[in-house]
This record gives structure tokens, sequence and C-alpha cells, in this order.
């Protein structure tokens, strides 16, 4: 895995390092901690993106972090938290984007260190393809369930009332039958 | 959608509708028993993806300007703190650190870091409780996000060869603190 | 005194409930007269038990008697007589104790109202209720007891009650509206049971439970709009809803009561759904006690849960049981409720009447599933999961707008069979506001592909709505009336009717609010030195200066900020920090400047020694009308349940006639 460093001070240090880092073989990365470079280390692999500014990193940058929950809050997005820590990771995550990184690597980083909690929207593996299918499931298949139901329904001839339905009911029925039958 | 009507008149039946008996139990008992096993979750748990890996490397200055890094301090078990001035647990588990730092002094690096405070809040909780050890400035967050802190205090206990070995949620326990440090030593 | 007082009451209503309960289900079923009358007097029992035990709680908290354990949980000398009144329901075992005095006021309400011409159901109805009531009842006199006397030498000060409480006026009437809500389900589904026990489900009893759901619905939405207005006053973030567990717990019964609602119509208008109906209003109020579970036992995170107590494992019990009952129940006894289906084409009313409950079955489902998968992951896979929001919208988006499709093509349909052009006609003719609306919000600025398919959706069945609202007064005006005597005497005759169409006409107002505010925010943030200027949109906000107001029970640091619109000064807004003693992390209450069009919305985020300060603006659009259309709904609920002028006298046929003029 090849690392980039992040250095607060200096682009051009940024750069080289990364430009280095891409040529260091291991995962030791801390050999190559330059001294008197302030910063950490992410552990997160090359850019796959061109690098991003203005209003397109803006907007990606909503885009990630309202998928990313709040460390500090309740179920509460990093786009949405007014805490203090999810203004640091979304400045982080405008960060990564603004270098290059994709969406998903940006996820991977933080689920990385967080752990899949992090993701507001659950990963589509294993287990949790349950919740992904579930929505589709019920719905396809109570609307085959209302088709086929319908569909009988018309078939079916009335079927004589039982004795609990009142006069005036039937009444309302009788006159709305007829007159939508008529239209 | 379970269409449990069914097309029969009069009122004569008192049988037993099966389908109705089979949807409402397959719902009901895998939802009372997940229910059940999750009073004894901990809400408050949450396992770091980060054990076992190399811890991830930074240079952070302390509150004297002194630059630290991480990796410099390898061949040394490394207990790396997440506090802030304003969290219960840390004035809790303080006099732990304290008292572990003193116990092991050169054996064992003792770091905090602060996590989303001030500095002079910080310096007047030093001032007070007196400082175990180097106090780290986390210039925007960035290393309580390469370690996934989720709030403060949060403690990782890193070993000779950098790997983190465990973390430990809110105070850390004395017992715990020796029992993790004797092992890796 | 209070204590022992108030476990007194607490005692005496729990035995009416453990006596009426079975004497309740015995006389239902030996249809004995003397049975139901007992049954009544101990309903009414148990309500005057639970009002005399609430107000021997009101006395407690305002004499600041330490010695009862609520008291001393939330009580304080320093809060105002106001805010202690209220902190009855600002925690665990007080709010349970509310819960059970609105029970017994519903229980009185209901057989009062139906004392008359309901023998056959009534005994069991209120035994169901009073079985409930039961449960709720030895959770106050066991586990959850408010009165429970504190051991030890008497305190003389408490902490007061939850700061979120204290903030907001919001915060005062939301609980108490969303447990009318829930505990309002408690009637229909006692009607249903009833009707199950007895095997029947008859217009006379009918009409009665639509209407009982009807108020459980109306305080519901009522309940979950403050709850989302105060957390958009209060919790500084800007929006109102986020899909939170307990949020989704409140939602859950709110969605299958609508559900019911409407299947009760075709019930009644074609006799068919008989069954379908009571399964919804049976899960409706199963799904009312798990939304009570999942925010009182603390097994979800939330921020609305309550602090994790030892009743969870109770209600989870009482869950079990009960959900267990109703299906047994139901299983015996669904057939025989019988469909006397009557013939209806493809393009009728009651498909899309058969979808729309599918619609909202679905959104429940998946609301419910996304609420409860992590508790499954966390079981199955041993790892933590969030389900939040970008899963819940990616999923009820487009079943809502399934939801307001049907809005607008349902009334358009007739009911029964209908041939093709008939259909193709009144689908057409609302055409033209499917564009105006697809119109307007373009020209708003929205420009994702579900905005405008809402906007469309909007347009066409606000026209199909109001038209349909409409059409007894204009069939009227056609027959020479006059506008106000045609437009009275219509509604006269059928509140019902221009109820639910206004009930409609608030959802689309909240839904397009929705959609609007949703997708056209605008934020901007800003660090400000005192005289420093900032922009948002066409605002401009100028810091004038920072304040310190120490106030009995809280300290807030507000900013005062003067807001300038083109040019012009508006007014000031002051956000605050809000610091309650005895809780470190500062709550921010944003300042919010309303207006017909958009609000603005002002947080401080931080304030430095050196008097900069950190402030968030967020401009949303329509945020007001989303307050609005509920508020709408409200309205249309309290009309249906005005009884139409058919009812008296036996001109039955009245309601026949403006009935089926109104389909044509």
């Amino acid at each position: 895995m090849l690392c980039s460093r992040h250095l607060r001070q200096s682009a051009t240090w940024t750069w080289l390092l990364v430009i280095g880092a891409t040529f260091l073989p291991g995962a030791l990365v801390a050999q190559d901690a330059a001294p008197g470079g302030l910063g950490v280390v992410r552990q997160i692999g090359k850019p796959e993106s061109p690098t991003r500014s203005g209003e397109q990193l803006e907007q990606i940058t909503e885009e990630v972090s309202a998928k990313l929950r709040c460390p500090v809050c309740q179920g509460m997005s990093v786009a949405d938290s007014p805490s203090a820590s999810a203004r640091a990771m979304k400045d982080e995550i405008e960060e990564l984007l603004a270098q290059g990184y994709s969406p998903a690597q940006v996820n991977q980083y933080f689920e990385s260190t967080y752990g899949e909690f992090v993701l507001l929207d659950p990963k589509r593996q294993g287990l949790n393809w349950l919740i992904w299918l579930a929505p589709g499931v019920i719905f396809f298949g109570g609307l085959a369930g209302v088709i086929v139901v319908m569909r009988s329904r018309a078939q079916d001839p009335p079927v004589d009332e039982d004795g609990d339905l009142d006069a005036y009911l039937d009444r309302v029925r009788a006159r709305v039958g007829t007159h939508s039958t008529r239209e | 959608m379970s269409k449990p009507s069914k097309k029969t008149v009069g009122s004569s039946k008192r049988r037993l509708n099966r389908w109705v008996l089979a949807i409402g139990f397959i719902v009901i008992v895998p939802t009372v028993f997940l229910f059940a096993k999750s009073f004894s979750f901990d809400k408050e748990f949450i396992e770091s993806p980060l054990l076992g890996k190399p811890a991830p490397d930074f240079t952070l200055t302390d509150l004297d300007g002194n630059a630290i890094s991480l990796s410099s301090l390898r061949g040394k078990p490394v207990v790396l703190n997440f506090w802030a001035s304003y969290c219960a647990p840390c004035v809790t588990e303080h006099p732990t650190f304290t008292a572990a730092a003193e116990f092991y002094q050169d054996q064992v690096q003792f770091l905090g870091v602060i996590y989303q405070d001030t500095e002079p809040r910080i310096e007047a909780f030093n001032q007070q409780f007196g400082a175990w050890g180097p106090t780290l400035i986390d210039p925007g967050g960035k290393a309580a996000i390469a370690y996934g802190i989720y709030g403060p205090p949060e403690t990782f206990f890193i070993d000779r060869e950098g790997v983190i070995r465990l973390k430990v949620i809110s105070a850390v326990h004395p017992r715990l603190m020796k029992e993790t440090l004797d092992a890796l030593l | 005194m209070y204590s022992t007082l108030g476990q007194a009451f607490v005692l005496i209503a729990l035995t009416c409930c453990a006596i009426g309960a079975p004497v309740g289900f015995a006389a239902g079923a030996t249809r004995s007269e003397a049975g139901g009358k007992w049954v009544m007097r101990l309903a009414f029992g148990f309500a005057a038990s639970m009002l005399a035990a609430n107000l021997v709680m009101v006395a407690a908290l305002l004499a600041h008697d330490f010695s009862v354990a609520y008291v001393a949980q939330v009580g304080s000398t320093a809060t105002p007589t106001i805010i202690t009144v209220v902190s009855l329901w600002s925690a665990l075992e007080g709010s349970i104790l509310l819960w059970g005095l609105i029970l017994g006021g519903y229980i009185v309400a209901f057989a009062v109202l139906q004392r008359r011409g309901h023998r056959d159901y009534m005994a069991y109805a209120l035994a169901t209720a009073l079985l409930i009531g039961a449960f709720f009842t030895f959770l106050i006199a066991g586990a959850a007891n408010p009165f429970r006397a504190v051991p030890g030498p008497l305190l003389t000060e408490g902490p007061g009650p939850n700061p979120l409480l204290q903030n907001h006026l919001l915060m005062i009437i939301h609980p108490p509206m969303l447990y009318l809500g829930y505990v309002g389900m408690t009637i229909p589904f006692a009607m249903s049971v009833a009707a199950l026990l007895r095997g029947q489900l008859g217009p006379t009893w009918l009409l009665p439970l639509r209407n009982w759901l009807l108020v459980a619905l109306g305080f519901l939405s009522a309940g979950i709009m403050l709850g989302g207005w105060w957390a958009y006053e209060v919790l500084g973030w800007g929006g109102y809803w986020a899909w939170d567990p307990v949020e989704n717990a409140s939602f859950l019964p709110w969605l299958t009561g609508i559900a019911a609602l409407h299947s009760a119509i075709v019930q009644q208008r074609r006799g068919s759904l008989k069954a379908w109906t009571v399964v919804l209003v049976l899960i409706s109020f199963l799904l009312t006690i798990l939304g009570t579970f999942l925010t009182r036992s603390g097994v979800v995170n939330s921020v609305h849960s309550f602090t994790q107590t030892p009743i969870g494992p109770m209600f989870l019990g009482f869950l079990a049981v009960l959900s267990i009952g109703v299906v047994v129940l139901l299983a015996l006894r669904i057939d025989t409720l019988a469909t006397e289906g009557r013939a209806s084409g493809m393009a009728s009313r009651e498909t899309a009447f058969l979808l729309n409950n599918l619609a909202l079955v679905s959104i429940m489902f998946t609301v419910l599933v996304g609420t409860l998968y992590p508790i499954a992951a966390e079981y199955l896979r041993d790892v933590k999961v969030s389900v939040g929001e970008p899963f819940f919208n990616r999923f009820s988006v487009p079943l809502f707008l399934v939801l307001i499709l049907l809005m607008g093509v349902g009334p358009a349909l007739p009911w029964g069979a209908s041939d093709w052009r008939t259909t193709r006609r009144v689908l057409v003719r609302p055409l033209p506001g499917a564009l105006v609306g697809l119109g307007i919000v373009f020209a708003i600025g929205a420009r994702s592909v579900p905005a405008l398919i809402a906007g469309a959706l909007f347009g066409y069945a606000l026209v199909v709505t109001t038209d349909q609202a409409l059409r007894p007064t204009r069939l009227r005006l056609k027959k020479g009336e006059g506008l106000p005597t045609a437009f009275v005497e219509s509604t006269k005759r059928i509140p019902r009717r221009l109820g639910g169409y206004i009930v409609h006409l608030g959802v689309l107002v909240t839904f397009l609010a929705v959609t609007i505010s949703s997708s056209l925010q605008t934020s901007s943030e800003a660090a400000l030195n005192p005289g420093d200027e900032a922009t948002v949109g066409s605002y401009t906000l100028r810091y004038l200066k920072g304040e310190t107001r120490e106030a009995s029970h809280v300290t807030k640091q507000a900013a005062v900020l003067e807001i300038t619109k083109n040019g012009r000064v508006v007014r000031n807004l002051e956000p605050t920090l809000n610091f309650y003693p005895g809780r470190r992390e500062p709550l921010s209450t944003p300042a919010v400047r309303t207006t017909v069009t958009h609000d603005l919305y002002v947080t401080l985020m931080n304030t430095s020694r050196d008097g900069s300060i950190g402030i968030r603006a967020i401009i949303t659009p329509a945020v007001v009308w989303v307050w609005i259309g509920v508020f709408m709904m409200v309205i249309g609920t309290v009309i249906c349940l005005i009884p139409g002028s058919t009812r008296k006298g036996g001109s039955s046929s009245a309601e026949a006639t403006e009935l089926s003029a109104a389909e044509a």
C-alpha cells in the first residue's frame, strides 16, 4: 500500500512526499516521516481522480458528508451537524476530495478508522442486502397482490350482502353504482 | 403485504387461519428475540477497525512547542489518550494516568492528544491536575479522524512494533492499565 | 404525604383495571347487561384515580417535596412555575403517569360518546382498553414508580428538568400531543378487538371506529409536526426531520393509521377490505407500543430517548404478549369478517385505494426494517452499522411520490367499474395543473429530477383535490343556489368530505414545502469580530456585540446581529449558546427570521475570548409551509369529526345524493 502525507505548512512538501511515497515500497509509514514536518499520515492510498475545486468541490463535499455519521452526534450526518467534530470531519473530507480522492476512497478511509458504523448508507454486501432488497420486495410483491385481487374482484359476480350493512349504504351504493357505469 | 381477506360468506367458520398465524409468528418471534438480545449490547462500544493494525503515524507539537512523532517512539509501548477538559471521564481517569506514568516512567511513553478543546482550557486543566505526559495539539482534528475517535476519552495501547493492541472507550480502569502494559512490556 | 397519597391512587387505578378487564370480557361473552354497567363504572374509576394521581404529582412538584422520587429527579426550586408543572412529563416516570391520565381520559370519552347503541361491542372494547391500562398502571405502581419515597435525609434542592425541555415552548406541547396520538390509538384498537371477538364489523361500529382513528391520527400528526418544529427551532442544524429512530417510531403508526383510514373508506363504500382494515388498526396500535418501547428502553441510539431503565424488558414482554395475542385472535377470528366483494374495474377508485395502502405499508415496512436492522446486524454480524437519512430518503421518496400521484389520480377515478374513455377523460383533464406545478418548482430554482416530478404531481393533485372538494358546491350552484348557501349547505351535509380534502390539501402543502425546503437550502459560515459583516443570499449580517445573560436556570451567551436585506435593516437576530448548570456542552439555540417565502436561520457556533464569534446562516425556502400544511391536516381532521346533518332524521338519501353527485 502506498501512503501519502499531509503537511499543513507547505503544499510543495505535500506533493514531494506524495511523489516520494509512491516510490516507497512497504507500508512502513513511519520511516518516511520528514523531520519537522507536522501532520498525520492517512492510510488512504493514491488519489484516483483529478484535483477538484470551486463549486464542484463544494457540491461533492456536501454529497459525501451527508452520507457519513457525525461521530459525536446521535444519527446526524456530518453535513447536518453543527458540532465542532463534524466540522473537522467535513474539512477533512473537503481536503481529501480537493486532492482528488474519490468519494469511495474517502468513505473507505473513514470506515477504516471509525468502522462501518460511520457509514449512514449501509454497504451493499452480505447481510446488508436484506434491507436493500426488502423495500422493493414488499412493494412489488404487494403490487402483484393488488393486481391479483383486483383481477379476481373484477371477474367475480357481486356477492350478496349479508344483513349487517344498512339500507342507507345500499342506497349510496346503488346510486353511485348506476351513476358511474352510466358515465 | 398479506391479503388476509378470504372470500367466504357466512359466519359459521371457527377455523384457525394458518396464514395469519404463520406470518404473525415469522415477524414477531425473531423481532422479540433480537430486542431481548439487544439489551445486553453495549451502546457505547464500537469495535475499532484499527486493532491489530499499525498505528497511524503523526508528527504533532505539544503545548511547549516540541514536535513529537509517533514513529520515533518505536521500540517502546505507547499509551495514546485522546481527551478534553470538558469531559467527566477524562477527570476520572486522570489519576490512573498520573500513577501509571510515574510507575512505568521510561518503559512506556504516555501521550495525550487534545480532542476538540482550546489550549487555554487544557492548560488550566493541566495546571489544576498536573500533566502526566506531553499534551499534543491536533490541529483540525486530523489525528482524531485517523484514529476514529467518537468522543473523549479514548485510549489506544500501542505495542513496541507500533501496532495497536487495545482501544479503551471512556475512562481507563487502573487494573486494565496495569494488565495491558505488563502484557505489552 | 404526597408519596403515600399518590401511590394509593395508583393502586386504586390498578385495581379498577385488574377487575374491569376480566369482568368486561366476561360481560361481553355472556352479553350481560349488569356486567357491562360494572365495566363502565370501573373504567370511570380508573380514569378518576389516574387524574387524582396526576394532580398529586403536580402538587408535589409545586410544593418541591423532594422526598418524592420523581420530584427529587426533576424538581428544582430555581425552576419557573410553569416549567415545574410541565416537568411532569420531562422524564420517564412522569411521562408514563401522564400516559395513564390520557388513557383514562380517552376511555371516559369513548365510554360516554359511544354508550348508546353499541351494547354488542362496548364491554369487549372497554375491557381491552382497561387491559392496556393495567399494564401501564402496573408500571407506574412498580418499576417506574414516580411516587417512591426517597430514603435518607430530606433533600432541599434538585437538579431541575432536562435542559432541552426548558429551552423552548414547543417542547412543552410536543410530548403531550404525541402521547395523545399514541394513546389515542388504544381506542380504535380496543374497538377492533371487540369487532373480532364479536365476529362482526357493521357500519354502526365502523363509523365511530373511523372517527376515533381520526382523533388519534390528528394528534399524532400534530405531535410529529411539533417535534420537527421543535428540532428546527432548538437543535440548531437547520432541519426538522432526521430519520432518527424515535422519529421513525412515531411515524410508523401514523403510516398504518392513514392506511387503515383509507381502507375503512373502501369498506364503507364497497363492503370489501373489512379484515384488512382491522389488521391495519391492530398493527398501528402495536407500532405505538413498539415506538414507546424503543423510546423508553434505550435499545436504539437516539437523541430523543430517555436514559436506559429497567422497564425496557417489561415493555418488551408486554409487546411480545400483546402481539402474540393479536395474531392468535386474528387467526381465530379473521374469517368471520367476510368480505362482500363487489365488482370493480382495474381503473377504479378501489384500485387507487389499494395502491395507496400498498405504498403506505411499504414505507412503513422500509422505515421499520431500516430502524431495526442495526440491532439485527449487531447480533448476526457482530458489527455496529448505521442506517441513516440517505437510506430512508432513497426508498421513501419514490413511495411518497407514488402516494401523491394516487392522491391526484384516485379521487378523479370513479368507484366501481369504468370504461377506458371515462378513465382517460378524467385523468387527462387535470394535466395542465401538472405543467403549472412543474413550472413553479422549476422557476423557484429546483433542478433535481425528484423535485421536478414532485412539483408536477403537486400541481396535478392540487387541481383534482380542489375540484373534488368544491364539486358539491358547484352542483348546487348549477341548481341556482347562491354561492354562500351552496357552500354551507353542501358542507353541512357531509363535512367529512370537505374535511378529507382539506387534509389532502394540507398533505400537498407540506409535501411541496418539504420538497422545496430540502432541495434549495443555501448556507454560509463566518467568523466575525464586532463590526464585521457576513452575507448569505440577499441578507447581510452585521455582528454588533456579544452579551452574557444570566437567568435562574441558564447562562446565555448571545450574539446580537443586525440583519440587512437589500440595504434595508430588517431586524436584529440573537442566536445564543445556552450553558446549563450540570451540563458541560452548551446547547445552541438558533435565531430564526420566518417569512412567508423563506427562513433565515442563524446559529452561534462558538465564541472566543478575543470577542470573535463563529456563526452559520442558512436560508431555507418555504419552511413555514411545512407547519402550515400539517396545521391544515389537523383542521381538516376536526372538520371530518363534525357529524353530518344527514345522520339526524331519516334523510339518508341526502348523503347518497351528495356522494353520487360528487362522483360525476
